[in-house]
C-alpha cells in the first residue's frame, strides 16, 4: 500500500465519495420540499381532479298540457353516445371512426362533431355524438364498452310531442343551443337543449329544471369505480297552455290543405284556444335533429311551413276593415245610422273612379246594411269624409299597427300608414285616393290575425281590448278599450249579426239555428290592379298565387259561451267562399262539444 | 475452505442490517403498488409475493459472495468479462423479447439478464485493473478501459437497455476519477464535451430526445411522453407533509402512474409516506452508501477498495438517477431503485454485491499494517 504524507494514496479522493452521498442527499431533499411542501396542495388538488370528476344529471323539463290537461309536450327516457376526450388519449379520431363504422354513421360528420367539440366541451366531460339511440345500436356499444376507452351512454330525457304537426307553431320545439343562446342563458353548457320557439321558448326559464350534480370516482382509463349524488336534479315546471288540442286539431285537419291561420280567442279573457297555421311542421323531427337536407327543404318550401301565419303574418284586412272605419264614423256622428248613400257601384273622386266589387251596385244603403253587403262606395264617402289622419289614429288606438304582445316569439306589427309614414317611407306626400283604399282595408294597411282576433274580442266584450293569452301562468290582462261608445260598438256588433243572418248578407253561409254569430267577411287583394278581364273570371281560374286573400272574423255567442273565430286562407278568393265554411264547422264543433 | 469464527465477530451486520431493511420496505411498498382499486373493491396483485422469492435468493447469493475470498476473484475476472460478452451477444441474437426490448435469457424455470452480470464483471475487471496500476492514469491507460468497457456498454445500449450502459459508463468514470486521472485528461475532456454532445444528440433515437425535451417542458406534452412525468410529479406532490398513507395512494391505485412497479416505485412510496417517508429513506440509502464508504476508508488491499468503490458508484448512480427521474430532475431513462423496484435479476445481483462488499469489509482483518 502506497502512503503519501501519512495517508493511504487511494483514499486521496475519498471525499468525492462524501460529496455523492451529500448530493444524493440534498438534491431529492430539496426537490421534495418543493414538490410536497411548497407546492404540495396543488398537486394534491391535481390528483383529486384526476381521479374525482363532477358530471351532470340531466333534469326533465317541465312538461306542457293543453287546457284539458291533455299533454302537448313531454319527456320519454332515451340515450346519447358521447366520448370524453381525456379517457381515449390520441385514440379519439380512431375510436369515432370505429363508433361510426358499427353503427353504420356517416364517419365524417362523427369526426366533424369531434372536432367542432374540441373547444366547446369542458375537459372530461363528455362530447355527445348522437342522440336518441336505439336499443339496438345501443346494445352494440355496451356489448364492445370495454374495448372502447372513453366511450360513455348518457341516459337523458328526451323531449316528445305526442300530437306532431298539430299546434306546432305554438308549442315550439327545443334543440341544441346556438351561441346566441348560450349567451342568453347563462346556464346552458354545450349538449343541453333549449327552447327554440313558441312555448319552449318563451317559457324556456319555467320549463327548465335545474341540473343535478354527482361526483365520480375513476381511474386512468375512464372507468367509474363510484358514484355519488351530491345534487339532486330539480325537474322543470309543468306550465298549462289556454290551448285546446283537440280543437287545434279539428281546425288542422280542416285547413290541412290549404295555406293560412286560424285563431280562436274567448273574448272575456283573451285565452286563445286555437291557433293554427298551415302549412305546419313535425316539431319532434325538430326537437332530434334535422338532417341537413331535410332542414334545407324546410328553409327552402315555398310554403313557409315555418311561418306561424297566426302572428308572424301581416295581410290587407280587406273588408274586415269597415269595422274600424264604421265605429270611427259612428264614434264621430260623420254619418246617422239610419242615413242613405246611394251606391252605383263606383265612386268618383275628382277624375278617378273607386269601384264598388257589386258591379251594377247597392243602390240607397244604410249604415248596417252598408256592413251587411259590405258596401265599399260607403265606406269611401265615409274614407273622404272622416281623412286619413283620424283613421290612422283610431285604428292605432283599437290595437292595429303595433303587436298584440302575445307571449310567443315572431309577432308582426302589421302597419297602419299615416302621412308621417308615407312621406318617411316614400317620400311622397299622402294621396286622398290611398285614404278610400285604406277605408276598404286595401292598400298599405296591414293586420295579423291574432290583431283582427283581439279586436273582434273587443266588440264583443263591450270594449275591452285584451292581450291574447297562451298560458294559464300568465294573468288576464286589459291592455286598453277600445276608443267608443258602448252604443257603437253594439251597433257593429249588430251589424256583424245581421251579416249572418240577413239572406243577402255576405256571411250568411255561417247561419246556424241556436247560435248567435256575428261576423265580417274580407277579401284582401294581393294584387290591386286587376285588369277588366281578370275581374270577370272565376277566381279558380286566376293563377292560384294571384288570387285574393279571404278572410273571416267572426263570434259565436250562445248561453254563456262566446268565442271569437278569425280565419285567413291565402289565395282562398272571397272571403265567404274561401273561409267561411271552415268557419263554420269550427262554431259547430265548438258548441256541439262545449254546450 | 475454514469458516472462521472471526467471520461472525468481523461481519459487517450495519452494511447488511441497513440492506436488509431496505429490502423489507422495498417488498411493502411493492405489496401497496400492486394493489389496484376496482369496482369490487382493492385487488392485490401477487408482485411482492415474487420479489420476496427473489430476495430470498438474493440473501443467499449474498452469503455466498460474502464466503467466498474476493481475492480469488482477481484470477477470474478476465474469465468472467469474456462470459459476459458472449452472454450479451447471445442475447441479441436469440433472446427473449419484452416490450420492445431483448434483455433476457430463458432458462425455462427462469430468465436471466445478461446485463447484470455484466456490472459485475465490469467493477471487477476495472478494480483489477486500477489495483495493479501505480501511476495515475493516463491516456492510454484511458484508451484501454474504454475499449474494454465500449464493447459491452454498446451491446447493451443495443437490445436497447440505455439506462444500464449508462450506469456501466458513468460507474467507471467514478471509479477512475477516485483513482485519479491525468489533469491534462480532465481538460481535454471538458474541451470536447461541447463537441461531443451535439454529435451524441443526433444519434438518439426520437423517444430519447423527447425524453428530454419532455424534462424541460412537461406542460406541452401532456398526453404524451409527458404524461409521466407530469403524473409521477403529481402522486409525490399530493403525498404533501404526512403522505396519504399506506394503501391509499389513489395515483398508483388507479392507474394514472405508470411504470409504477419498477422505474417509478418511489413516487408510489413518496405518495403515501409524504416528505417524512421519502426523506428518511434517502436517509437510509445515504446512510447505506456511508457504509459501503466506511469500507473503502478500512480496506486494506488496493482491489477490495476498488471493488467498494465500484459498487459505490453502481447504488449511488441509480439511486440517484433514478429519484432525481422521478422528482422530474432527470430525464426519463430506464434505471431501477435498488430493492425497491420489482426485479428478479437485479434484486439478485444487488445482493450479490453488497455481499461482496462485506467480504471485503470482514477480510480486513487478514491483513497485517
Amino acid at each position: 500500500m502506497y502512503k503519501l504524507n501519512g495517508k493511504y494514496l487511494h483514499l486521496k479522493h475519498i471525499k468525492l465519495l462524501y460529496f455523492c452521498i451529500f448530493i444524493l442527499f440534498f438534491i431529492p431533499s430539496l426537490r421534495l420540499w418543493f414538490l410536497q411542501i411548497l407546492k404540495g396542495d396543488q398537486y394534491y388538488y391535481q390528483s383529486t381532479r384526476n381521479s374525482i370528476r363532477y358530471d351532470y344529471i340531466y333534469a326533465p323539463r317541465g312538461i306542457i298540457r293543453d287546457k284539458n290537461f291533455n299533454i302537448i309536450a313531454d319527456n320519454l327516457p332515451a340515450f346519447a353516445i358521447g366520448i370524453i376526450r381525456e379517457d381515449c388519449k390520441n385514440l379519439c379520431e380512431y375510436t369515432v371512426s370505429y363508433i361510426a363504422e358499427l353503427l353504420n354513421r356517416d364517419k365524417k360528420e362523427f369526426l366533424d362533431k369531434l372536432r367542432l367539440g374540441k373547444k366547446k366541451v369542458e375537459p372530461f366531460k363528455p362530447l355527445i355524438l348522437e342522440r336518441d339511440l336505439t336499443i339496438e345500436d345501443l346494445s352494440k356499444i355496451e356489448v364492445r364498452s370495454n374495448d372502447l376507452p372513453g366511450i360513455v351512454i348518457i341516459p337523458y330525457p328526451k323531449r316528445y310531442y305526442p300530437y306532431g304537426k298539430i299546434g306546432a307553431h305554438v308549442i315550439g320545439y327545443v334543440g341544441e343551443p346556438s351561441e346566441e343562446d348560450l349567451k342568453k342563458y347563462r346556464y346552458l353548457i354545450f349538449g343541453d337543449v333549449v327552447g327554440k320557439t313558441g312555448l319552449e321558448r318563451s317559457y324556456e326559464e319555467v320549463l327548465r329544471g335545474k341540473k343535478g350534480k354527482k361526483r365520480l370516482e375513476v381511474n386512468a382509463r375512464g372507468r367509474t369505480l363510484h358514484e355519488e349524488i351530491i345534487e339532486n336534479p330539480i325537474i322543470g315546471n309543468s306550465i298549462q297552455s289556454t290551448l285546446d288540442i283537440e280543437l287545434e286539431k279539428f281546425i288542422f285537419k280542416r285547413m290541412e290543405n290549404q295555406r293560412g291561420a286560424t285563431v280562436v280567442m274567448n273574448p272575456y279573457n283573451g285565452n286563445v284556444l286555437a291557433l293554427v297555421s298551415t302549412p305546419s311542421y313535425d316539431i319532434n323531427k325538430m326537437a332530434h335533429g334535422l338532417k341537413n337536407e331535410e332542414w334545407i327543404a324546410l328553409i327552402k318550401n315555398k310554403a313557409h311551413p315555418l311561418q306561424n301565419r297566426g302572428i308572424s303574418s301581416a295581410y290587407p284586412p280587406g273588408s274586415v276593415f269597415k269595422l274600424v272605419v264604421g265605429l270611427l264614423a259612428l264614434e264621430k256622428n260623420v254619418i246617422g245610422i239610419n242615413d242613405k248613400v246611394y251606391c252605383p257601384g263606383f265612386y268618383k273622386l275628382g277624375n278617378r273612379v273607386f269601384r264598388c266589387w257589386k258591379k251594377y251596385g247597392h243602390g240607397w244603403v244604410d249604415f248596417k246594411r252598408a256592413i251587411k253587403e259590405s258596401c265599399d262606395v260607403y265606406f269611401y264617402k265615409l274614407g273622404e269624409q272622416l281623412g286619413i289622419d283620424a283613421i290612422s289614429e283610431f285604428a292605432k288606438k283599437c290595437g292595429f299597427g303595433s303587436k298584440t304582445n302575445i307571449f310567443l316569439n315572431g309577432e308582426r306589427s302589421g302597419l297602419i300608414p299615416s302621412r308621417e309614414w308615407k312621406y318617411r317611407r316614400f317620400g311622397t306626400p299622402w294621396q286622398k285616393g290611398e285614404t278610400l283604399n285604406t277605408a276598404i282595408g286595401q292598400g298599405y294597411v296591414l293586420v295579423t290575425p291574432i290583431q283582427v282576433a283581439k279586436f273582434i274580442s273587443a266588440i264583443v266584450n263591450g270594449g275591452r281590448l285584451l292581450r291574447p293569452r297562451i298560458s294559464f301562468i300568465e294573468p288576464v290582462k286589459m291592455v286598453g278599450s277600445l276608443p267608443a261608445s258602448k252604443r257603437s260598438i253594439n251597433t257593429i256588433k249588430e251589424a256583424m249579426i245581421e251579416t249572418v243572418n240577413d239572406k243577402r248578407g255576405t256571411a250568411h253561409i255561417l247561419k246556424i239555428n241556436d247560435i248567435i254569430i256575428g261576423a265580417k267577411t274580407g277579401t284582401a287583394q294581393v294584387i290591386s290592379n286587376w285588369s277588366e278581364e281578370d275581374r270577370k273570371k272565376d277566381t279558380k281560374e286566376i293563377e292560384y298565387l294571384k288570387r285574393d286573400h279571404a278572410w273571416m272574423a267572426a263570434f259565436g255567442i250562445k248561453d254563456k259561451k262566446a268565442y271569437v273565430v278569425v280565419t285567413i286562407i291565402e289565395h282562398g278568393g272571397h272571403g265567404a267562399s274561401g273561409a267561411g265554411p271552415i268557419v263554420k264547422d269550427i262554431f259547430k264543433f265548438l258548441f256541439n262539444k262545449q254546450g | 475452505m475454514p469458516i472462521d469464527r472471526r467471520f461472525f465477530s468481523h461481519f459487517d451486520y450495519g452494511l447488511f442490517g441497513i440492506t436488509f431493511v431496505l429490502f423489507v420496505i422495498g417488498v411493502i411498498n411493492l405489496y401497496s403498488a400492486s394493489s389496484i382499486r376496482l369496482e369490487e373493491g382493492v385487488k392485490i396483485i401477487s408482485f411482492y409475493k415474487k420479489q420476496l422469492v427473489w430476495g430470498m435468493i438474493g440473501i443467499l447469493s449474498f452469503f455466498i459472495f460474502l464466503i467466498v475470498d474476493y481475492r480469488k476473484l482477481k484470477q477470474a475476472t478476465l474469465f468472467l468479462y469474456i462470459l459476459s460478452v458472449v452472454l450479451l451477444i447471445i442475447v441479441l441474437l436469440i433472446g427473449d423479447k419484452s416490450g420492445g426490448a431483448t434483455r433476457w435469457l430463458n432458462f425455462g424455470l427462469f430468465k436471466f439478464q445478461p446485463t447484470e452480470l455484466v456490472k459485475l464483471s465490469i467493477i471487477l475487471w476495472v478494480s483489477n485493473y486500477l489495483s495493479e496500476l501505480n501511476h495515475v492514469i493516463n491516456i492510454k491507460d484511458v484508451f484501454k478501459i474504454l475499449v474494454v468497457v465500449a464493447i459491452p456498454v454498446i451491446l447493451i445500449i443495443k437490445q436497447p437497455d440505455l439506462g444500464s450502459g449508462l450506469t456501466i459508463l458513468l460507474l467507471v468514470g467514478g471509479m477512475m476519477l477516485f483513482f485519479g486521472i491525468d489533469k491534462k485528461i480532465i481538460i481535454c475532456i471538458l474541451i470536447l464535451t461541447p463537441i461531443i454532445l451535439p454529435v451524441i444528440w443526433n444519434h438518439m433515437h426520437d423517444y430519447q430526445k423527447d425524453r428530454i425535451r419532455v424534462l424541460l417542458h412537461p406542460e406541452k406534452y401532456k398526453t404524451k411522453q409527458g404524461y409521466n412525468i407530469i403524473q409521477s410529479k403529481i402522486a409525490v406532490g399530493s403525498g404533501r407533509f404526512w403522505g396519504k398513507g399506506f394503501l391509499k395512494g389513489t395515483q398508483s391505485q388507479l392507474k394514472f402512474l405508470p411504470e409504477k412497479h419498477t422505474d417509478f416505485i418511489f413516487a408510489v412510496f413518496a405518495e403515501e409516506w409524504g416528505f417524512v417517508g421519502s426523506v428518511f429513506l434517502i436517509s437510509l440509502y445515504s446512510l447505506f452508501l456511508y457504509r459501503i464508504v466506511k469500507v473503502v476508508e478500512y480496506s486494506k488491499d488496493l482491489f477490495g477498495a476498488y471493488i467498494a468503490v465500484g459498487v459505490f458508484f453502481y447504488f449511488f448512480l441509480q439511486i440517484f438517477i433514478n429519484i432525481c427521474m422521478v422528482l422530474g430532475v432527470l430525464p426519463v431513462v430506464g434505471i431501477p431503485l435498488p430493492f425497491m423496484s420489482y426485479g428478479g435479476s437485479a434484486l439478485i445481483v444487488n445482493f450479490s454485491l453488497i455481499g461482496l462488499v462485506a467480504n471485503v469489509s470482514m477480510r480486513r482483518f487478514i491483513f497485517k499494517e
